[in-house]
């Protein structure tokens, strides 16, 4: 008796185990595991999605992906939203973070609940209010050139081809830059305070003792900001959609866009499918990395 | 430390640093104050002077908007759908996280990291064979519609930061409990939940940001206005009135204030939750 009810109760453990994990893997299998098992089927497919007419095409979506210029375009315009990310938003953030915990600065609380603020506001808001900004006749950026006398420079920011990705950029900075500057006050308050006894003797100056000094100590929280900024580059969309719909022409597709547009409003849902492999295998690779960090992290939270 | 800091405070490096942080300051002001001083102003105002000044405070444009859109509505759902995705997401993965933080049992490893894998999946990929699931099951244009994947795509997070916290709460917990004759079930509804209340919150407003401006799933599987949230509700909105500023700028107003509220209320959990995935790390 007294056996039988030791192994039950070890047995008990597996039982109330399934109880608990059941919803948690309804909802991931119904809503994240079938979904990537049948977009892969559908890859090998030419289907409207909605007609009930699919033929099979083997590789053939493949071989389309590979040759396609626009997805190289797109692809290439998410490598600059990610290099942009890299090179210019985290810089910004962290030399603001630097200047916001060490820099005699009043009001430190205020500046950063407002820095912070576009992160939680909505991206159909940001978007309109920056193209309303980007408004060729009575936008922002073209009112004050005007009234600087910089009249030949006012121009349709988001209707020209050459125009539109930058300006995109510009708002992808305004947007994420105080997430990260929060990350990084944190990061930077948490340094033990003989970091800066250390570095008053050594004399350094402030923003190169900031680099050769604060960042080396940091790398953990940098590093891990930057997976982020990588993988959110590759799955982004609102923005851009809200703005541009990846227009003019092509000068603001992404991967993102251009599946939307494909599976959408083309109804080439075999072939968007396979253009979603393309960001699913891009951002898998990337998360590795970061959940690695993550994990490491939460033991000790 | 005195003198680092007064490189940066010193003189000419002082009133750069400030002066640097007041620009910044004013640029992410600025659209939000714009924003609400042009929902005040008449139309014929904004045309002439669309960067000046407010020289009038018109309440109308707001019944305007709210006559001419059925934002209210978008209002209700955007909030039934964030409260019942909320509430999913925190009980589904504070049951998981306590089976993988307090049980044992066999595949426990390899679930768990199933379920991280979910963190780096980009929710595009839901789009083509949800579309097509729920035209087949007619549930495109319901609420479950969106509480599906915005319950699955919010757990991993959910779980994994919920396990992390569980695990650092004592085992006389539970042994005291059990040798009270407690159950494993009511273990976790009368001590691991309550005991795990800052990492719920935690969850819970990452998650409340998360749906309430969720824009994809809403794109693709919402046509029906009846069902639609604020975010795509309000782009329709905007895109019918491209020329009435003051008009546009109210429904952005009406979007935006319960936001707006929640953060000023929550500002420092908030800011705790949504950064709270990359300090661990």
């Amino acid at each position: 008796m007294s056996t039988t009810m030791r192994r039950s109760k070890k047995r008990t453990d597996g039982w109330v185990a399934c109880v608990y994990l059941l919803p948690a893997f309804l909802f991931l299998t119904v809503y994240i595991g079938y979904p990537i098992v049948s977009t892969v089927y559908y890859s090998f497919f030419d289907w409207s999605g909605i007609s009930p007419k699919r033929e099979y095409v083997g590789l053939d979506n493949y071989i389309d992906l590979a040759s396609d210029k626009i997805v190289g375009l797109a692809l290439g315009h998410n490598l600059i939203f990610l290099v942009f990310g890299l090179i210019a938003v985290l810089p910004f953030a962290f030399l603001v973070a630097m200047l916001l915990t060490r820099g005699a600065v009043r009001a430190r609380k205020l500046l950063r609940t407002v820095y912070f603020f576009p992160v939680v506001l909505n991206l159909v808001v940001i978007g309109t209010l920056w193209g309303l900004f980007y408004n060729p006749q009575r936008g922002l950026v073209n009112t004050v050139l005007r009234s600087v006398g910089l009249d030949q420079m006012a121009q349709g920011w988001l209707g020209q081809q050459n125009t539109a990705l930058p300006a995109l950029l510009l708002v992808s900075l305004w947007m994420r830059a105080g997430y990260y500057i929060v990350i990084y006050m944190a990061g930077i308050k948490g340094l033990p305070p003989d970091v800066w006894d250390a570095l008053a003797i050594d004399g350094a100056g402030f923003l190169r003792s900031a680099v050769s000094v604060v960042v080396p100590m940091l790398r953990s929280v940098i590093g891990s900001s930057a997976a982020m900024a990588v993988i959110s580059s590759i799955n982004d969309f609102g923005m851009v959609w809200v703005m541009t719909r990846g227009g003019p022409v092509r000068a603001t597709e992404i991967l993102g866009t251009y599946m939307y547009k494909e599976a959408f409003s083309q109804f080439h849902m075999g072939y968007g499918s396979t253009i979603v492999l393309v960001m699913l295998a891009l951002s898998l690779v990337l998360s590795v990395a970061q959940i690695r960090a993550l994990e490491r992290g939460l033991v000790e939270y | 430390m005195e003198s680092a800091m007064s490189r940066v405070s010193g003189g000419l490096g002082k009133l750069l640093s400030r002066l640097f942080l007041l620009v910044w300051f004013v640029a992410t002001c600025y659209p939000v104050v714009w924003m609400l001083s042009t929902s005040l102003r008449t139309n014929a105002d904004v045309v002439t002077k669309p960067w000046g000044l407010p020289r009038s405070f018109l309440w109308q444009n707001y019944a305007e908007a709210l006559r001419k859109a059925p934002l209210l509505r978008y209002f209700v759902n955007s909030v039934i759908v964030s409260v019942v995705s909320v509430l999913l997401i925190v009980l589904i993965s504070a049951m998981a996280a306590y089976a993988f933080s307090r049980l044992r049992f066999r595949l426990q490893k390899p679930l768990f990291y199933a379920t991280l894998l979910g963190l780096g999946i980009p929710t595009h990929i839901a789009l083509v064979p949800l579309f097509v699931l729920n035209l087949r099951l007619h549930v495109a244009d319901t609420y479950l519609a969106l509480i599906g994947p915005n319950v699955a795509f919010g757990i991993p997070f959910g779980i994994l930061m919920i396990r992390g916290f569980m695990l650092t709460l004592p085992r006389e917990l539970e042994e005291a409990a059990e040798i009270d004759g407690c159950s494993r079930f009511a273990l976790f509804g009368r001590i691991f939940l309550p005991m795990s209340q800052p990492a719920l919150a935690v969850v819970a407003v990452f998650a409340f940001v998360g749906t309430w401006n969720e824009f994809l799933f809403a794109l693709t599987f919402i046509h029906d206005p009846a069902f639609k949230t604020l975010p795509i509700g309000l782009m329709d909105f905007v895109g019918e009135f491209t020329t009435q500023w003051p008009l546009m700028a109210a429904g952005m107003v009406v979007a935006t204030v319960p936001m707006i509220v929640f953060y000023v209320v929550l500002q420092k959990r908030l800011m705790e939750a949504m950064t709270t995935g990359a300090l661990r790390g």
